[in-house]
């Protein structure tokens, strides 16, 4: 008995132990990281109204600076366009689009935009000496998309209380939310990377180029693989039609 | 003992409960007809419904003429119900026969007699598309003459028996003013577009001829032409609306002197904005190389009692059947319409879809609709069409909400190889197969005819009555979403009768009619009804909670605004307690925009 815990020098006690150990070590890491996180998020209202100020701080200010925050925002983001998809009221919902949701796609499809906006912005930008980092475009990104989601918010109790004449409100609110958002995703990439608005016009054009052009690989590459697998699968029922024989 | 017993009692009760299940089932059923029996629901999707229609009888030629006075079968190319009697027109046999109300031959219509019947008079264009004007070049191919002659404009033959009927086409029956039989009813005067004879007759059921429309002087179709009347109807005021084949400028207007008035309500050119583009572009040469981009011609028109006019078209390009389905093209291109006497276009399309038959194909198997007849119920606006294509008829209400379809292509009863006309009367519908050589007399069932009732007291704004009908609609047929939105306009407009907190019969306000009816449009996906039944719900609802609403607002207010102060109050302490600080020792530095210059 002893020599066999002395030579695996494991069981179940000691990994337990060990285990213990890590999460005492790990929780409050993970409180403290979850706590600023949190506390972050929170600089994304003072943007709202100042996004000048406010986003140059964010890139720069280390005290402002968390990408997490901004992760969780596009989360958050995901999150109120899959509720606002689903709980709007009977007269802007559409049931049959209801019905069909597939909730892993929605949630991806609706924060993909903004990751590929901040990928192609940041290939582009690393072209025209842009001072920003990937990490930097993508926080600020996700910082901007606060104004959609608050819209977004705002129109769900709307929907349930306005009727189809009214529907304009409903439409005004979230155009809104879009300009908005939109507007700061521009302002944010002009700040991150010290550019002038016609330079900051130019590389949007690029970027949004860059974003078919990603869109184009991903499916091509999809595609590919599509074939390769289906091409293995076929080699492999063959072979098993073959060895049965 | 007791055990086979027991046995028995097992098997007795299993034998009680199946046959009662069975027993059940076929009390829930309403109908038992097992058929491919279908309509479109909510979504647009095939679904299926009772039976529409059974076969009341097939007539044939024997059926009519039992002596068989004339040996050839019968060619039914149109059909008209008039008071009673069916006219049925055989282009075969060049004669109108009129069937009583157990298609019981009354009378027949073979030989025109009168003093005053003009001699025929026939143009034949050299673009003609009658199978005489196109073979007799090719058969003296060798003789300069004919082949000089045939594309030279028009030829005017005069001859032909003015008597007899030649290539009939169309039929339309209205009551006259004189009662000559003396059975106490005005006698019907009968219509009749004498196609190939170039001219309309006019005659009584004895075929004595009070008139003949020829040779209508239409001063922008020049002096010759071939005048070639296929469907007509006939207006309350004698006003002729014909359709002539070879004129696509719209329906032919003739005034019952036989002058010619107007055409109306041409159908509109579909010219894509790419085509038009190019166009612009083309030289002359190039244009006349180009398809020409005519429109279309109407291939069938009914009457209603107030004087629409419904005319159809049945070549609809597939171009143009894709747009009106993908609702991306004006609904002007529709091959159903309802014209008013200045030619605009009246007919609602409120249902799911354009009434172009149809909706749903199997894959690739999509084919374009054939709209060759069209009846109206005048009482509630129900029309029916029939597509040659599929061999359905399609019944829609007047706000253009599909209500029910039967009909089909094949050979078995009920399905047709090549229907050519389609005539509807109250519960029955005949339609014509000029293939088969037969009239189908279709019954409605009681599910159509709940639907017929319900629709006709809500178009008759009979509300109250409506509600157990359309209920009847719903037990046969669930998925009937027209049931869904007539109960709802039913409990609307109830509700719209009430004042203020007035209870009707069973107890029932406004507001309980408005929650009823929100019910109903729900399932029926009536957002449009549905929001204005909500509106009046929650004027309601905001009076009830008014003070309660604003005291809220006030209260966020006062609120928002001491918060504001307190704050400001704060700041000044923070900015005061800062500059002491400043005055102490070097300042924080924090990276600004300012400072980072």
């Amino acid at each position: 008995m002893e020599k066999t815990e002395k030579k695996s020098g494991f069981s179940f006690g000691t990994m337990m132990g060990d285990f213990g150990a890590w999460i005492r070590a790990f929780l409050p890491k993970l409180w403290q990281g979850t706590k600023t996180t949190f506390k972050r998020m929170g600089y994304a209202f003072y943007i709202l109204f100042h996004p000048f100020d406010g986003f140059f701080d964010l890139k720069n200010d280390p005290k402002r600076r968390s990408v997490s925050a901004g992760v969780m925002w596009l989360v958050v983001y995901a999150l109120v366009a899959l509720i606002r998809f689903q709980s709007l009221g009977y007269l802007f919902a559409d049931r049959g689009a209801q019905l069909e949701l597939n909730v892993p796609v929605y949630l991806i499809t609706s924060v993909l935009p903004y990751i590929m906006w901040a990928v192609a912005n940041w290939c582009f930008s690393s072209l025209m000496d842009g001072d920003g980092k990937l990490s930097d475009v993508l926080m600020t990104t996700a910082f901007a998309t606060l104004p959609m989601t608050l819209c977004n918010l705002i129109q769900i109790p709307l929907s349930h209380f306005l009727s189809s004449a009214e529907g304009s409100i409903f439409t005004f609110i979230g155009s809104l939310g879009m300009v908005w958002g939109y507007l700061y995703i521009f302002l944010a990439m002009i700040i991150v990377h010290q550019y002038s608005v016609a330079k900051g016009l130019g590389t949007t054009i690029l970027t949004i180029v860059g974003m078919a052009v990603i869109a184009f690989v991903a499916i091509l590459i999809f595609f590919l693989l599509q074939q390769v697998t289906s091409f293995g699968m076929e080699i492999w029922t063959e072979v098993v039609f073959r060895l049965n024989e | 003992m007791k055990q086979s017993f027991v046995k028995a009692l097992i098997v007795t009760v299993l034998v009680l409960a199946l046959s009662l299940g069975f027993a059940v089932s076929a009390f829930a059923l309403p109908i038992n007809n097992v058929s491919n029996s279908y309509f479109y629901d909510v979504n647009g999707n095939d679904a299926s419904a009772p039976l529409a229609f059974t076969v009341d009888r097939v007539i044939s030629y024997p059926d009519i003429v039992p002596n068989g006075t004339v040996k050839q079968p019968f060619e039914p190319v149109d059909l008209h119900y008039h008071d009673g009697y069916l006219y049925v027109l055989d282009a075969k046999n060049r004669c109108v026969y009129v069937l009583d109300d157990e298609y019981k031959l009354v009378t027949t219509i073979s030989r025109l007699s009168g003093d005053n019947i003009p001699d025929i008079y026939v143009v034949q264009d050299g673009s003609s598309e009658t199978e005489d004007g196109e073979e007799v070049p090719d058969l003296d191919a060798g003789s300069p003459e004919a082949d000089a002659e045939a594309p030279t404009g028009p030829v005017v033959m005069t001859g032909g028996n003015k008597f007899e009927l030649q290539g009939p086409m169309g039929i339309f029956v209205v009551t006259g003013d004189v009662d000559e039989d003396g059975d106490g009813k005005k006698d019907p005067v009968i219509y009749i577009s004498d196609t190939d004879n170039q001219r309309i007759v006019v005659c009584n059921l004895k075929g004595q001829v009070s008139q003949v429309y020829q040779q209508i002087k239409v001063s922008v179709l020049g002096d010759l032409y071939s005048f070639k009347p296929t469907r007509l109807v006939v207006d309350n005021t004698g006003d002729l609306q014909v359709i002539c084949s070879g004129i696509n400028r719209g329906i032919m207007q003739i005034n019952s002197d036989g002058e010619f008035r107007a055409f109306f309500g041409a159908p509109d050119v579909l010219i894509s904005a790419w085509e038009r583009l190019w166009r612009n572009f083309a030289t002359e040469e190039q244009l006349a190389q180009m398809v020409t981009f005519t429109p279309t011609e109407y291939s069938s028109l009914t009457i209603d009692k107030r004087g629409f006019i419904y005319p159809t078209i049945s070549a609809l390009d597939d171009a143009a059947v894709k747009g009106l389905r993908a609702l991306s093209i004006s609904p002007s291109h529709s091959p159903v319409k309802k014209l008013s006497a200045d030619g605009t276009d009246m007919l609602r399309r409120k249902g799911l879809a354009n009434p172009m038959g149809d909706l749903v194909w199997a894959p690739s198997k999509e084919v374009s609709p054939k709209i060759i007849d069209i009846s109206v119920q005048s009482d509630s606006g129900r029309y029916t069409i029939l597509d040659q294509q599929t061999g359905r008829f399609f019944t829609y209400d007047a706000d253009g909400n599909l209500l029910y379809l039967a009909g089909g292509k094949g050979t078995s009863q009920g399905t047709f190889q090549m229907p050519a006309a389609l005539e509807t009367q109250g519960d029955y519908v005949y339609i014509s197969d000029t293939t088969a050589k037969t009239i189908t007399v279709f019954r409605a069932t009681d599910y159509v005819k709940a639907i017929n009732e319900a629709a006709q007291a809500s178009a008759n704004g009979l509300w109250e009555t409506s509600i157990p009908l359309w209920q009847e609609v719903l037990s046969y047929n669930s998925n009937m979403f027209i049931a869904n939105i007539g109960l709802g306009k039913a409990e609307m407009r109830l509700a719209m009768a009430l004042i203020d907190d007035q209870r009707d019969a069973n107890g029932m306000n406004a507001l309980d009619h408005y929650e009823k009816a929100i019910f109903y449009f729900d399932r029926a996906s009536e957002k449009d009804n549905y929001s204005v039944a909500y509106t009046a719900l929650r004027g309601n609802e905001l009076e009830k909670y008014f003070g309660l609403i604003f005291g809220v607002i006030g209260v966020l207010i006062v609120g928002l605004i001491v918060l504001k102060i307190v704050r400001a109050q704060k700041k000044k302490k923070a900015a005061k307690a800062m500059k002491k600080r400043v005055d102490q020792g070097p300042m924080i530095n924090r990276a600004k925009k300012g400072d980072a210059e």
